[in-house]
């Protein structure tokens, strides 16, 4: 029975052309979509490369200089400008602390068009505080990018609905049900087959045309196979999710226009309001600690140890360091004060941006649990993190950007309170920062978790109708 | 024609479908007007209690060199209008304080966004998401069937049979159908402005901009409730109507806007921030420094201001040449940065030209640009509080810088304002723009809702006589 279920619902939709529709529109979204996401990364390789070409240039011009001194030959750089200077290396030479894309980075804009991809932590300032914060037009980030992640989460479920609305309520209203009833196999086992068979068709059609695509755009994804297969199947298992869906519509309600309307009211349920909602009424119960509060604290801070900064350095110097004319004699007393000034800053305000840290952090874990109330929210946060364009990422870059700022820090600081100048071969081992992706993208539990609901969902509603071979109130 | 209106209303009255969408609607409403409330209130809270404290920190300093205090800085703070609880626009996306110090134009810092997990991208439930998103579908839910069922139910022919003129049909279901619609908006604008304008510390709230923000949704509604009516009138059936004006709201809600985004970001992009600072940095290093009189251009600047005096060194001036230079300075580096934020202004609007030019292809588009702009949460009003915060920057530095160049004395090293100066500084305050400037300023986007009403709306009695 099963294979002639097969043969007959290949030719249905062969001949009513429904399965070329689908690979068409399936292919052409992919297609528009992965090739945004592409472009999108190209800009960032573009900014990335243009902001590396620059320090290669400055670089070069550093080292010709460092050369010169090196071989007592004359300069025509102010002396608080020299490259022999570790300050000065600190300063005006910082290196670059870029975020590379990861391979599949294109798959999902995710919070990458709202951070800057490189930061350049100089030796002095507030390294703890920096602003990561990307200059964008905040309509695009209001109206959001169509790529691959839009592509699956919002438009995949309507291709399903459209798909598979109507099994079986088309069977009853061309009066064709009463027939199969008439045949050796119960209505369920039937339309179960008849689901399987178009899941199957559907995800035959939606793995094949994305490793097509992608691999037309861009083979380094297979070069990570164990996230390429981590993401055919979260998406074979959203896919499912949404054919469970429209199974059990389709036994409860049985009526082809009831049928489509319901499964709309769940898509946009599932894909707008429910995300909406829990944004809004989370970010309600649990708001994000206030940063006007934090301003207002640590300009507090500021003002009350303004004096003990003075103390130890005069603030004139302290806001302009690079315009201090020190003799070399004075070099040490000066930047042992500036240091011990910055110290003093530091020691209170780094508490209260910790604070803030800490409890923007349990914020954020606290509303990604609801993560669970939306398969899409799920979707969303795992393609989010197979792009390594999530949340997660970009904190990490920062924590990652601040431990390399240490290490700028405690390489050069101790050449200046050693007297020690820099030099050409200096450069040769100075600390370069390489972005590691720490972040556990966490596929193969979503991967479970998503197919445990599609599961639970499929077990309480359509559980029953499993046991007793009857469909639907209207059969 | 009015017993088909009522004959229409009648069964909408009695469908299930309707009372369930309906309900669920006004349950959404409800939770985005509490929250909203509740949100707008801490929000607008904190805004006057950042204010104060700010300005109590500037107020209390202790005598200090000017340059110092100028460098010690102000915040800027955005303030929070009345309507922005309607529709939060682009306000999650753009930060709330400016920080206003010596020598540097700082951008607006600390977005909501950025502090949000990712579920923020999703949206946010607020009265506009249900007025602009879900709203379309109830007319889609009462039109999309408004002829197919005629055709199913065979009554078609019993109509026209019967004599009714085609146009009276069609207007028939036409209003039938926007007659519940425009009774709901109406009712939930009401409801909305009597709420504004009695609860405490709402801002800026004016009925006439809820009542541009009501024609505006109006107009939308009446241009969905058309096109609706249309499709079903072109369909077999009414399956074929539901899903031909699901897409066509997929299309037009999300697919065009998004897809403008990448239009826009790919034919107009943005440099990023290290860039734009690069550039603004590499004008600055050749033009005016404040702290160095051996830059050339200072040096011009020392020759021009003696040469003005008529004296033959700066010690001779009737007041102190530093600060004077600082200020001169101050105002060089605002040009340069006003030279590179009109560029970066200019690229922001070619992008908002690039979705505005596509509204041909989406009213939705002209509807989400007026709404945000009659709202004040547009960019359009973020642009118009960062000028504001610069123009008041460059005057606060003035303030302080002339203070060193009237009351110090020339090479007096250690001078210090005195504490109580502080407070005669002005305060900053931004006000909106009114209601007429906004409107001027959308008058491309009532144009291109204007024309999705007439064509349809012609395509529409055209199409009914051939029924």
């Amino acid at each position: 029975m099963f294979n002639n279920n097969l043969l007959y619902e290949f030719k249905l939709l062969l001949r009513s052309s429904w399965l070329l529709i689908l690979l068409i529109s399936i292919v052409s979204l992919f297609a528009f979509a992965t090739y945004n996401g592409k472009k999108n990364v190209e800009k960032r390789l573009y900014d990335i490369s243009k902001m590396q070409m620059e320090l290669n240039k400055k670089d070069s011009t550093m080292l010709a200089t460092l050369t010169k001194i090196e071989k007592n030959e004359k300069v025509d750089v102010p002396y608080w400008q020299l490259p022999s200077e570790p300050m000065t290396i600190g300063f005006r030479h910082p290196r670059l602390a870029i975020m590379q894309p990861e391979a599949l980075s294109f798959l999902a804009t995710g919070q990458s068009d709202m951070y800057t991809h490189f930061k350049s932590p100089s030796i002095y300032g507030n390294n703890f505080a920096l602003d990561y914060s990307e200059m964008i037009n905040p309509v695009q980030l209001l109206f959001g990018n169509f790529d691959l992640a839009y592509v699956i989460i919002y438009i995949l479920p309507l291709f399903i609905i459209a798909f598979t609305y109507n099994v079986l309520s088309k069977e009853k209203e061309l009066g064709t049900l009463q027939l199969l009833s008439a045949q050796p196999i119960s209505i369920i086992t039937w339309i179960l087959q008849k689901m399987a068979i178009r899941y199957m068709m559907f995800i035959a059609i939606v793995i094949s045309s994305l490793l097509v695509i992608v691999a037309v755009f861009s083979l380094d994804v297979f070069s990570n196979p164990s996230n390429l297969l981590g993401l055919l199947l979260i998406v074979s298992g959203y896919v499912l999710f949404w054919f469970i869906v429209s199974y059990i519509v389709n036994i409860k309600i049985n009526d082809s226009s009831r049928n489509a309307l319901t499964l709309i009211g769940v898509w946009l349920m599932i894909v707008m309001v429910l995300p909406a909602t829990i944004n809004q009424i989370g970010s309600s119960l649990y708001p994000t600690p206030s940063r006007l509060k934090m301003i207002n604290e640590i300009r507090l801070v500021k003002k009350e140890n303004e004096k003990k900064q003075d103390e130890i350095m005069n603030s004139y110097l302290r806001n302009h360091p690079e315009l201090a004319q020190e003799s070399d004699k004075e070099k040490f007393g000066f930047w042992h004060k500036y240091f011990a000034s910055e110290k003093v800053m530091e020691e209170r305000t780094k508490p209260l941006l910790s604070e803030y840290d800490s409890q923007l952090q349990k914020q954020q874990n606290l509303i990604s649990t609801f993560k669970y109330v939306s398969p899409a929210i799920l979707m969303q946060q795992s393609l989010n993190n197979i792009a390594g364009t999530s949340e997660k990422h970009y904190n990490d870059y920062k924590k990652q950007v601040f431990e390399f700022s240490d290490e700028w820090r405690n390489y050069l600081v101790p050449m200046l309170f050693k007297g020690k100048k820099f030099t050409a071969k200096d450069y040769e081992e100075v600390p370069n920062f390489i972005y590691k992706n720490r972040i556990m993208n966490n596929v193969w539990f979503n991967i479970l978790t998503i197919f445990v609901i599609g599961g639970l969902i499929f077990f309480v509603f359509a559980g029953k109708s499993l046991r007793t071979p009857y469909v639907g109130r209207s059969l | 024609m009015k017993s088909i209106i009522f004959k229409e209303l009648k069964e909408l009255a009695r469908d299930g479908r309707f009372k369930i969408a309906m309900s669920t609607m006004l349950i959404l409403l409800i939770v985005a007007t509490i929250t909203g409330i509740n949100q707008y209130q801490k929000n607008s809270r904190q805004y006057v209690d950042s204010i104060d404290k700010e300005r109590n920190i500037w107020e209390t300093q202790n005598e200090k060199n000017p340059h110092s205090a100028a460098h010690y800085g102000t915040y800027a703070f955005k303030p929070k209008f009345a309507l922005s609880l309607f529709d939060y626009g682009v306000t999650k996306y753009t930060g709330n304080s400016i920080f206003l110090e010596a020598h540097n134009r700082n951008e607006a810092s600390f977005s909501e966004a950025s502090d949000q997990t990712s579920l923020a991208r999703f949206g946010t439930l607020s009265i506009n998401f249900v007025l602009l998103y879900l709203f379309p579908l109830i007319i889609i839910l009462i039109g999309y069937n408004s002829y197919t069922k005629e055709v199913e139910h065979q009554t078609l022919i019993l109509l026209k049979s019967q004599g009714v003129s085609p146009v009276k049909l069609a207007l028939g279901k036409w209003f039938a159908t926007f007659i519940p619609v425009l009774i709901l908006t109406t009712i939930i604008f009401l409801v909305i402005g009597v709420v504004l304008s009695s609860l405490e510390g709402f801002v800026f709230f004016s009925w006439n901009s809820l009542i541009a923000l009501f024609v505006s949704y109006l107009l939308y509604y009446l241009i969905i409730t058309t096109i609706a009516i249309l499709v079903s009138m072109w369909s077999k059936s009414s399956g074929i109507s539901l899903v031909s004006n699901l897409i066509i709201w997929v299309f037009f809600s999300f697919i065009t806007p998004k897809t403008a985004t990448n239009i826009a970001n790919n034919n107009y992009p943005y440099p990023s921030k290290t860039e734009f600072n690069a550039q603004i940095a590499e004008d600055r290093k050749n033009g005016l420094d404040g702290h160095n009189p051996w830059n050339e251009a200072a040096k011009k600047l020392e020759e021009e201001t003696l040469k003005s005096y008529g004296v033959d060194s700066i010690g001779q001036l009737p007041f102190n040449y530093a600060g004077y230079r600082m200020q001169k300075g101050e105002e060089h580096e605002a040009k340069i940065y006003e030279r590179h934020y009109d560029i970066l202004k200019g690229i922001a609007l070619k992008q908002n030209n690039t979705y505005k030019s596509l509204s041909f292809i989406s009213p939705f588009i002209p509807v989400r640009f007026l709404s945000m702009d009659i709202a004040n949460t547009s960019d359009n009003l973020h642009w118009k509080f960062t000028n504001a915060a610069e123009k008041y920057r460059v005057e606060k530095q003035k303030f302080l810088n002339y203070d060193i160049k009237d009351n110090s004395k020339f090479g007096e090293r250690g001078y210090k304002m005195s504490a109580d100066k502080f407070k005669k500084l002005p305060k900053f305050s931004f006000s909106p723009p009114t209601l007429s400037k906004v409107l001027r300023e959308n008058m491309q986007n009532f144009l291109f809702l204007g024309l999705w009403l007439v064509l349809p709306l012609i395509g529409f009695i055209i199409s009914s006589k051939k029924i």
